[in-house]
């Protein structure tokens, strides 16, 4: 069978599954109230099941005995499957129980995000399978903003919390963004040294390791001692805002994370460079600072991108655990959330931060993939170390 | 013209030249021969500065070498090395262009330069705005000669140039490039391991052993004086066959036509034939049968061989 068809039949059998079986979502009376339990037959009409399931055998039906038909169009009504699910979910209203229509919520189940997961495997079959399950995502987040979904835990908890979402959010971007800039001109250069300088490397990549294999917790706790101690010595620091707890120890800790990508990937960069490439630009006559910034450096740009790629979205996941020691970003919001047992608050924290990783990631695909080809080079990232 | 005196290199425990004494006159092309590992390369790189010797010196135009910093010196001599080495990231323009660059030329007279170059070595103009890896591999090593030639340079040092290209084009840009030498009368250093193709392009050839030059003479001369037991087995017996391709038929018969038939071609032919001979239409139009003696007799002539 071809991948295809097996995320394709795989993604079917999910979806069944979900619907069948599994519960959607509970109900919710108010945030810390046992929920009702909500199966698909509770959310969709008799007509809506008759016209999914009409779907489903059409599909499956090309899918197994028609495969030359374009089922690209079927492909693409399912795209919005979900969004259309999650603004049903939303609307569900139980007949029995009283209840305050503007606190009353639904929290998502395991039977949407089983059924989410499914749809997005059977539509990623095919050509533009890529560009589907991005579509999926969007209507979904669609539908989560379009105002018709607002009895659901998640929008209820961004209602309530707006402010303090954006601030966050603007924060997690600032804390993780700004420390992965701040490493890319130290990362760069100590790559370059360890090349240039070959007895300092195992020191320098020693160094850079040491950061990646301490948990990040730990180095955040063993920051805060010097950091106290700095501040509590030169008072004006603490005004500064470097203190034990906060933005700083965060920042700090995010910075060395990110090194050893950077580095690592501009030391493998630059050691992949050419040789001859290399020797006939010394044999043209090139100093050594025209070789670096004219042909090493620009050659070595790929796997140096690919470095901070990493570094960034390292760094995006990383940030969560800046709220833990005060430097907020959607840390904040996601503990708070585990420690109101409110999961759709950690939800609400959650969804950002893996969108924010996959945005950064494909940004940074598409730049690496724009230079290769401006520099006209072949690099293969799968050589690259650390 | 460059004097080499005594030059030493030594790799550790192995000895990559060993008092080399060279002379390489204004406008010569030398070719170093010899097995892996001989010191031809090594030579080669000294002349730029690429090796520094242990001891003894290298002049240019009896100018020690030392005297200037190593990128003046590079700068006023070519280089051209097998894998090519292209900057991936530039056009074949700013390939040529980077040496005249470099010395600040004018931009009309780096243009004109490239346009000159690209024409000689037979590169299309359109070739200007590709990116190496567009290019196939023989054009890629014109592309380092058109660099390596691109600030005029009177000396330059080619090491297995055209090792890397398959045969029917290597031949091709071989040609090209003997023409382009007879045209442009560079000092050139060549090194190859491929006797061939010394017997072509060579004013002179040295064969060199052990970081040592065993013989160093004129190709035709080294059919007659190959006392040296290594030189021998190394130039092969066949030797005389392998010269042949040095001449054409023109050189032959004292004429000048666009015949591009080399002697070996000629000496193939009448081995094909029953009786050994061979007609062809000579530049006037007429019939001529040449006969194995007039092959002899053109070698022995000058005491070629």
């Amino acid at each position: 069978m071809k991948p295809g068809r097996i995320s394709f039949v795989t993604g079917g059998f999910l979806v069944f599954l979900s619907w069948t079986l599994l519960a959607w979502g509970e109900f919710k009376i108010n945030r810390v109230s046992r929920g009702i339990t909500i199966r698909m037959m509770d959310v969709i009409p008799l007509y809506g099941w008759i016209l999914m399931i009409a779907i489903f055998i059409v599909s499956f039906w090309f899918e197994l005995y028609r495969p030359k038909i374009k089922q690209t169009v079927l492909l693409w009504i399912l795209t919005i499957a979900p969004a259309l699910c999650l603004i049903g979910i939303s609307g569900f209203v139980p007949s029995l129980t009283e209840f305050d229509p503007n606190v009353a919520r639904v929290s998502l189940g395991i039977g949407f995000y089983l059924f989410l997961g499914g749809i997005l495997l059977m539509v990623s079959k095919g050509k533009g399978g890529q560009t589907r399950i991005v579509s999926t995502l969007v209507w979904v987040f669609v539908a989560l903003g379009s105002g018709f979904a607002d009895s659901l835990g998640l929008i209820r908890e961004y209602n309530n919390l707006q402010d303090v979402f954006v601030r966050e959010l603007f924060r997690h971007v600032t804390l993780a963004l700004l420390s992965a800039c701040l490493a890319i001109l130290p990362g760069v250069m100590l790559g370059y040294a360890s090349l240039r300088y070959p007895k300092a490397k195992e020191w320098i990549f020693g160094f850079v390791h040491l950061f990646q294999v301490a948990p990040t917790l730990s180095l955040l706790a063993l920051m805060m001692i010097p950091l106290t101690a700095l501040s509590r010595a030169f008072p004006f620091l603490a005004d500064l805002g470097i203190k034990g707890i906060g933005f700083a120890p965060a920042f700090i800790v995010l910075f060395l994370y990110s090194l050893l990508p950077i580095t690592s990937n501009t030391y493998a960069g630059l050691s992949q460079t050419d040789p001859f490439v290399l020797e006939s630009a010394t044999a043209l006559g090139m100093t050594e600072k025209q070789k670096f910034r004219r042909i090493w450096f620009p050659l070595s740009l790929p796997a140096i991108f690919a470095g901070i790629r990493t570094a960034m979205t390292q760094n995006i996941g990383n940030t969560i655990l800046a709220g833990l020691v005060g430097g907020g970003g959607m840390g904040a919001l996601i503990f708070l959330g585990l420690s109101q047992s409110a999961l759709d608050l950690v939800l609400l924290g959650t969804i950002p931060v893996v969108t924010m990783a996959l945005l950064i990631d494909a940004i940074f695909a598409i730049l690496e993939k724009t230079t290769i080809k401006r520099l006209g080079v072949k690099y293969d990232p799968h050589r690259t170390i650390g | 013209m460059i004097r080499i005196a005594q030059l030493v290199k030594n790799y550790g425990n192995i000895t990559a030249l060993d008092r080399v004494d060279l002379t390489i006159e204004e406008g010569e092309c030398v070719v170093l021969i010899g097995p892996s590992g001989c010191g031809k390369s090594t030579l080669l790189r000294s002349i730029n500065r690429m090796v520094q010797p242990d001891s003894g010196s290298v002049y240019v135009d009896e100018q020690d070498i030392l005297k200037y910093p190593p990128e003046t010196l590079r700068r006023k001599i070519g280089y051209c090395i097998q894998n090519v080495g292209l900057f991936p990231h530039y056009t074949v323009y700013e390939n040529i262009a980077v040496v005249p660059k470099m010395l600040k030329w004018s931009k009309a007279k780096i243009e004109e330069r490239v346009d000159f170059l690209m024409d000689l070595t037979g590169l299309p103009k359109e070739y200007k705005t590709k990116k190496p890896h567009e290019l196939s591999g023989g054009e890629a090593q014109r592309v380092g000669v058109c660099r390596a030639l691109a600030a005029d340079p009177d000396i330059l040092l080619m090491d297995e140039p055209f090792g890397a290209v398959d045969p029917m084009t290597r031949v091709k840009i071989q040609t090209a490039f003997r023409n382009i030498q007879k045209e442009l009368k560079k000092t050139v250093v060549f090194v190859t391991h491929d006797v061939e193709e010394a017997v072509l392009l060579a004013d002179k050839i040295a064969v060199m052993q052990n970081g040592k030059i065993l013989g160093y003479d004129t190709p035709s001369n080294f059919a007659l004086h190959m006392e040296e037991e290594f030189v021998r087995s190394f130039l092969g017996l066949d030797y005389p066959v392998k010269l042949l391709k040095r001449y054409n038929i023109d050189d032959l018969l004292n004429q000048e036509s666009d015949s591009k038939l080399t002697l070996n071609e000629l000496l193939a032919g009448m081995l094909e034939s029953p009786d050994g001979n061979v007609t062809i239409q000579n530049a006037n139009g007429d019939k001529q049968t040449l006969h194995f003696e007039d092959l002899i007799h053109y070698l022995h002539k000058d005491d070629q061989v």
